[in-house]
């Protein structure tokens, strides 16, 4: 793990999302609210993973930061700088700081532009190397992500997931980025393909004090890799904990997540426990918390109103009416399945 | 994998060969007739193919095979010149219109909804209706009507391709519009379009000889394989030849160059490799 974990604060923030707001409107215009009131701050040389169901707007946030989609409301600097309304000049700057890593690496590559092409697109319209070297160049970024020079000449179809993931993390490399968005970058690729490429991104975030945003809904996964996560249900944070903590967290949905994961070492006469009911439409909001109908410690004021955010702990927050001291006094540790295995350490579930 | 490559990289070398060896005979056709293709000779009208007439002679008394061969010049250039003004307009327009999207879309598309209601043919002769006959007026008409097939196939292609996230990722690789569209979205559509272009040397051959069929496109005397099928059609019974041989030639031509279209789009697919 990473020294900047316990202090974040040391690290020039590079990312910060501001009660950051989008809304969709259907064909029948009818108002969609895809993400709610997000406020996050990202460090350099740190992950900050976003957890959540599918549907629950992670993708949407992601979009809004990269600057795909338009922010509705609310407000995202990036470097200090305000990146929510921006030419497309300013865009292209800004693009050249952060870059992108899809969930599906096929679709990632244009079909018929070789590897040596694709590598070396962001070198020649960055101008960061001339023609010549370009290719020198892009060798070197590929065996940084221990590919070799043999792949220049290769049409996408041929190389393996695994390995164009690792093309598109060579050439997001390519341009030195402050900050480097994969939008569940793993999910695609198998279990042992997954964990070669977290151990790569491991890799290049400590060499390259990259600030990386793991939008991802394996919870386990994230507690090994990212130093801090943010759950995120039907568009709002609903807690946010240094990952190492994860044991402690109180919010009711994220207990109900953790209890959902499956492990090896699980038992195979323990109950799984589901929880109850799908999540509501985001069309059809109601004026309480976004969880309340699925929530079971739900009280009166859950239906009532929207919880604020509340700081319970360094660098914890959580989105719940449950009282700041029967929080403090519930805290029992609930821990993730392997972790309660005393055979299993972290090493072996998943060798980062 | 390895051997099905080279079959479809040899069946096209195959069919190229056929197609440029019929470009060549339609380049050279006055050094090769044996005949002069508008020489009358009244004492050797309607004579059966034979050894002093390959494929016998029409009403005139003129060579057929002579006539077939020198229309083909004609024919081909003029399908050539017609296929590739459409392609490049069409593609061209509907670049524009697919990844502008918006307004543009919307306007292009129902200039395009406008002109596809008219049939090519009938196209051609309310043109030549209102400007006379002629084949100027002829091109004009058809490619009218005809870029209008690019245009949509090509907007179509770069709409569904402008959604991609490889677009997504060119732009973060720095690309600006027109390196995405030259680099990104032109090389995944233009197999597409060559395939059609091939295919079209066929339709636009039929379409322009079944002009000239009408008395639209060339005029007589000079031989083109539309009017030569129309200027027989009085004879289909006594001499069947001038209608045969005419449309053997347009047949064949047909045929090779649907070939060329199905083995180019065999040979552009990267994943055949």
């Amino acid at each position: 793990m990473m020294k900047s974990e316990n202090q974040p604060s040391s690290s020039p923030l590079i990312l910060e999302l501001d009660h950051v707001q989008k809304d969709f409107s259907t064909e029948k215009k009818e108002k969609l609210r895809a993400v709610y009131d997000v406020s996050l701050k990202l460090y350099a040389g740190e992950c900050l993973a976003i957890v959540g169901e599918s549907g629950c707007g992670k993708t949407t946030l992601a979009r809004m930061i990269a600057g795909i989609e338009p922010v509705t409301r609310g407000s995202i600097r990036f470097q200090g700088k305000d990146i929510t309304h921006l030419s497309k000049q300013e865009r292209r700057e800004v693009r050249q700081q952060m870059q992108l890593v899809f969930q599906n690496p096929a679709s990632a590559f244009s079909p018929r532009m070789k590897i040596g092409q694709f590598m070396k697109e962001p070198l020649l319209n960055y101008h960061l190397t001339d023609r010549k070297h370009a290719h020198q160049e892009a060798v070197r970024l590929l065996e940084k992500v221990e590919l070799d020079g043999s792949y220049m000449d290769q049409f996408p179809h041929q190389l393996s997931g695994g390995q164009l993931q690792r093309v598109v993390i060579a050439r997001a490399l390519a341009v030195h980025p402050a900050l480097l968005i994969c939008d569940e970058a793993t999910s695609a690729l198998d279990v042992s393909i997954q964990a070669q490429i977290l151990r790569l991104l491991k890799k290049i975030q400590e060499e390259e004090h990259i600030g990386i945003l793991f939008i991802c809904h394996d919870l386990a996964l994230v507690q090994q890799f990212a130093q801090r996560m943010a759950v995120m249900y039907l568009g709002s944070i609903m807690e946010e904990m240094e990952s190492r903590l994860l044991s402690q967290a109180v919010h009711p949905y994220t207990c109900a997540l953790l209890h959902s994961v499956f492990s090896v070492h699980g038992s195979r006469e323990k109950e799984i426990q589901v929880l109850e009911g799908e999540p509501p439409s985001p069309l059809k909001l109601h004026k309480g918390c976004p969880f309340a109908g699925r929530c079971p410690e739900q009280k009166p004021v859950c239906a009532e109103r929207k919880p604020e955010p509340v700081s319970i702990g360094e660098n914890h927050m959580v989105r719940c009416f449950m009282e700041r001291k029967t929080i403090l006094a519930d805290k029992k540790p609930t821990a993730l399945p392997h972790q309660k295995a005393a055979s299993c350490n972290n090493k072996e579930y998943l060798p980062l | 994998m390895r051997k099905k490559r080279n079959w479809s990289r040899i069946r096209f070398f195959m069919i190229l060969g056929i197609a440029l060896f019929l470009i060549l005979l339609a380049a050279f056709s006055s050094q090769l007739a044996p005949m002069d293709p508008l020489e009358t000779n009244f004492r050797e009208s309607l004579q059966p193919p034979g050894a002093g007439h390959l494929c016998g002679t029409d009403k005139l008394g003129r060579d057929v095979f002579s006539r077939i061969l020198c229309g083909a010049g004609n024919s081909f250039f003029l399908t050539f010149f017609m296929v590739l003004l459409v392609t490049v307009i069409g593609t061209a327009i509907g670049l524009a219109a697919g990844y502008l999207g918006r307004a543009a879309d919307t306007i292009l598309m129902r200039l395009i909804d406008v002109l596809l209601a008219f049939p090519d043919s009938v196209f051609a002769i309310a043109v030549a209706g209102i400007m006379g006959a002629g084949i100027f007026h002829t091109v004009l008409a058809l490619a009218l009507v005809w870029w209008t097939k690019y245009a949509r196939l090509t907007r179509s292609m770069v709409a569904n391709i402008r959604e991609k996230e490889y677009i997504i990722e060119a732009r973060f690789g720095g690309a600006g519009d027109l390196r995405i569209l030259g680099k990104y979205i032109l090389p995944n559509i233009l197999p597409q379009i060559i395939i059609m272009s091939a295919l079209d040397v066929g339709g636009m051959m039929m379409s322009l000889a079944g002009l000239s069929f009408l008395g639209l496109a060339s005029q007589p005397p000079a031989p083109e394989w539309g009017s030569m099928l129309y200027e027989s059609r009085q004879y289909m019974q006594t001499a069947p030849w001038m209608m045969i041989f005419p449309g053997l030639a347009i047949l064949l031509t047909v045929i090779v160059f649907n070939l060329l279209g199905d083995s180019v789009r065999d040979l552009l697919d990267p994943k055949g490799q």
